[in-house]
């Protein structure tokens, strides 16, 4: 009797919670699974002691900084960061975030021109087998797989054997974003693609970001394939 | 065994009525609460000057009609021979048989005559006894300036019916982005139009690719001189201030990386713009005055390292900012307190404003304070959005394919100007909270975007 009741009760609770599940799209179940679980990762996290994420050191390279020039720079001359927001040490921080470079592009007095005299380096014979455009997962700015992480390589690898060439790195999103949110988000995936070169040993003063988001489609069709193709990083670049 | 039976009969139950609730469409209930507006009657033009042609008249006329009917607050009536022969005699005395305007339940009747080269208005309350005058609007015979005259003469007749400012002296501000014919690349100018949408003309060309215009709220007394945008004319976005008469493009700060969508408090003595000079698009804020500019370095006040922000937009006693963050999955409106210098980001409480909508961007707080717009994703489209913050609900405006995005509000805190997109078009509407009729005001080529709208000579 008692275990009938039991099997009744639970049975009315998961329909409930099924049926209320009915009641959104499947975007939006998606969604807020996700937003659950991000909140739940992070409440284990608090609990084991972990304010914040970490990231596995492998070597002592990887605990400091391989080319000391990249870190450590003082924000302060610049703007005010939030007091806890400490971005004058990069050590050893899984949130890693490349310094910005030194020059700003086109600015007075920089020795770095504006984009008009960086170039599509397809268009150069030396570079169009290298500068590739890295492709991004829907509303992420994660690089992945073997394909984009090998161009990061090739690219960095380049870059360190040419250290007079500067880099724009584009960010580019699709279409379906709204138009202002996706100038933010384009600038995610250009500081992603920044962050991988730098961890490579490509210089930070070499290498430079511009986030258009959906203003710079590469192809118009609303499909995923056109979607794809869209959502990319691009490079231009300037050899002094 | 009774017991159980009963049981099992009622949680049937619940789940069926549940099912019926959730199982189909969303209910939509339709409230009886659109606000009533008032009937207004306009009668022809009578043109006794022989300097404009009934043509031009006409011209003049259909702006005033548009004027009064989408004001959000009267409707005017279509025109109607009996009533026209009326309006010739149109006075307020005991002779003129006002029954017929009643019948049609008109509450005010208008007649604008043209005598030498200016306008003049009378308007009759049908049941309140008085009739008033607007005299003294001077037309040269040039469209433009006399289109800008009808406007005035609007908002004239909106003042005397409705005891507040009306919007037709206003402008808007926004993008036309152009694709170069043979090449992958486009131009985006800013331009500048009444808010009906015509005498629409280039502010700034040839300055790069220019994106989210936006006014700088005035000085007292005066209309806004000013306004901000951002333009790539370097290769990455930063923002410039530039005078409206005679533009002449400033940049605000020499920060480092991309900045983008700055907006300027109503106070005028803060900019909030998301700049990535940390490697991540965070919010930050400028001390600003309108004769300085930029004043000291701009301060960091929201830091998400793992998410987007965007959109900042100020509360009008310029306390508080809405902006865009996707920290918990989908982006959404958060509000945050503007915190004082020396905080840190556990100082800073990020309250999630959108609860149920997914795709939530482009805030704009209303100048009331009352109210949010933004955009929100519905069946595969961006809809435009109101958020009242009294009640703590949200308002569906619009519906129905094409993206709606970038709403920004009229200084009336009634209107909205957005533009809806599809494929490579994109055109700007207006709408009003009291009727829900998207009108569209823009033509012509190009894609229309990043309205803003002009505020009110600060008081």
């Amino acid at each position: 009797m008692k275990k009938i009741r039991l099997v009744l009760v639970l049975s009315l609770l998961a329909s409930c919670f099924m049926i209320t599940s009915c009641g959104r799209g499947r975007e939006e179940v998606w969604d807020d699974t996700k937003s659950c679980s991000r909140h739940i990762k992070r409440g284990f996290s608090s609990l084991g002691g972990k304010q914040g994420d970490s990231r596995q050191v492998r070597c002592r390279e990887d605990f400091m900084s391989q080319n000391d020039n990249n870190y450590g720079y003082n924000p302060n001359d610049e703007f005010i960061p939030l007091s806890d927001m400490d971005y004058s040490s990069e050590i050893a921080m899984a949130d890693f975030s490349a310094r910005p470079a030194k020059e700003s592009p086109g600015d007075p007095g920089s020795p770095i021109p504006g984009i008009e005299a960086f170039k599509d380096p397809s268009t150069m014979s030396e570079t169009v087998s290298i500068f590739h455009n890295i492709d991004f997962p829907f509303d992420s700015s994660l690089i992945k797989g073997i394909d984009n992480l090998t161009i990061v390589s090739s690219i960095a690898n380049y870059m360190k054997k040419h250290p007079n060439v500067y880099v724009f790195i584009e960010g580019h999103t699709d279409e379906r974003g709204a138009e202002a949110y996706n100038l933010a988000l384009g600038s995610r995936r250009a500081n992603a693609v920044r962050n991988a070169l730098v961890k490579e040993g490509v210089n930070s003063d070499n290498v430079f970001t511009i986030s258009y988001g959906k203003e710079r489609p590469l192809v118009y069709g609303h499909d995923e394939h056109s979607w794809g193709q869209n959502r990319r990083a691009e490079f231009k670049i300037y050899q002094k | 065994m009774f017991g159980c039976k009963n049981l099992f009969r009622y949680t049937i139950l619940m789940i069926a009525i549940t099912g019926l609730s959730y199982g189909g469409d969303n209910i939509v209930v339709p409230l009886a609460t659109e606000n009533q507006l008032l009937s207004i009657y306009l009668s022809s033009f009578q043109n006794d000057s022989n300097h404009h042609n009934n043509a031009y008249m006409a011209r003049l006329e259909e702006v005033l009609r548009f004027d009064l009917d989408n004001n959000g607050l009267s409707k005017v009536v279509s025109k109607d021979s009996a009533l026209e022969k009326l309006a010739l005699r149109l006075e307020y005395t005991e002779d003129h048989n006002f029954s017929k305007w009643r019948n049609r339940h008109i509450v005010y009747a208008i007649k604008v005559s043209i005598r030498d080269k200016e306008a003049e208005a009378a308007i009759v309350s049908i049941n309140g006894n008085w009739i008033k005058g607007a005299e003294g609007i001077p037309l040269n015979g040039e469209i433009a300036h006399d289109r800008a005259q009808m406007h005035v003469l609007a908002d004239m007749i909106h003042k005397t019916l409705f005891g507040k400012d009306g919007i037709a002296k206003t402008r808007i501000l926004y993008t036309v982005r152009n694709e170069i014919p043979g090449k992958k690349d486009w131009t985006c100018d800013i331009w500048e139009a009444d808010y009906d949408g015509r005498s629409a003309h280039p502010i700034l060309e040839n300055v790069g690719y220019s994106v989210t215009p936006q006014y700088a709220p005035s000085e007292p007394g005066k209309r806004p001189g000013s306004f901000m945008y951002v333009s790539y004319k370097t290769g990455q976005p930063k923002i410039y201030l530039s005078s409206l008469k005679n533009p002449s493009p400033q940049r605000l700060t020499l920060l480092r990386g991309n900045q983008l969508m700055p907006t300027l408090s109503y106070q005028r003595d803060k900019i909030a713009f998301i700049s990535d000079v940390t490697g991540n698009p965070d919010l930050f804020l400028q001390d600003f005055s309108p004769h300085e500019g930029a004043v000291g370095k701009p301060r960091q006040i929201v830091a998400m390292p793992q998410a987007t922000q965007g959109t900042p937009t100020f509360s009008p006693d310029g306390k508080k900012i809405a902006f865009v963050s996707n920290k918990d999955g989908s982006p959404r409106i958060y509000v945050i307190n503007i915190p004082p210098p020396g905080s840190s980001s556990k100082d800073v409480n990020v309250k999630l404003l959108t609860k149920f909508r997914r795709g939530c961007t482009a805030p704009a707080w209303s100048p009331d304070g009352q109210k949010i717009a933004y955009c929100a994703r519905v069946d595969g489209f961006l809809q435009i959005f109101v958020y009242d913050l009294k009640r703590n609900t949200e308002q569906q405006l619009t519906e129905g394919p094409m993206n709606k995005e970038n709403p920004a509000w009229a200084p009336n805190s009634l209107h909205l100007v957005y533009n809806a997109n599809a494929d490579k078009s994109s055109e700007l509407y207006l709408v009003n909270l009291n009727e829900l009729k998207p009108v569209k005001i823009s033509s012509g080529g190009g894609e229309k975007r990043f309205p803003s709208w002009e505020p009110f000579a600060a008081e």
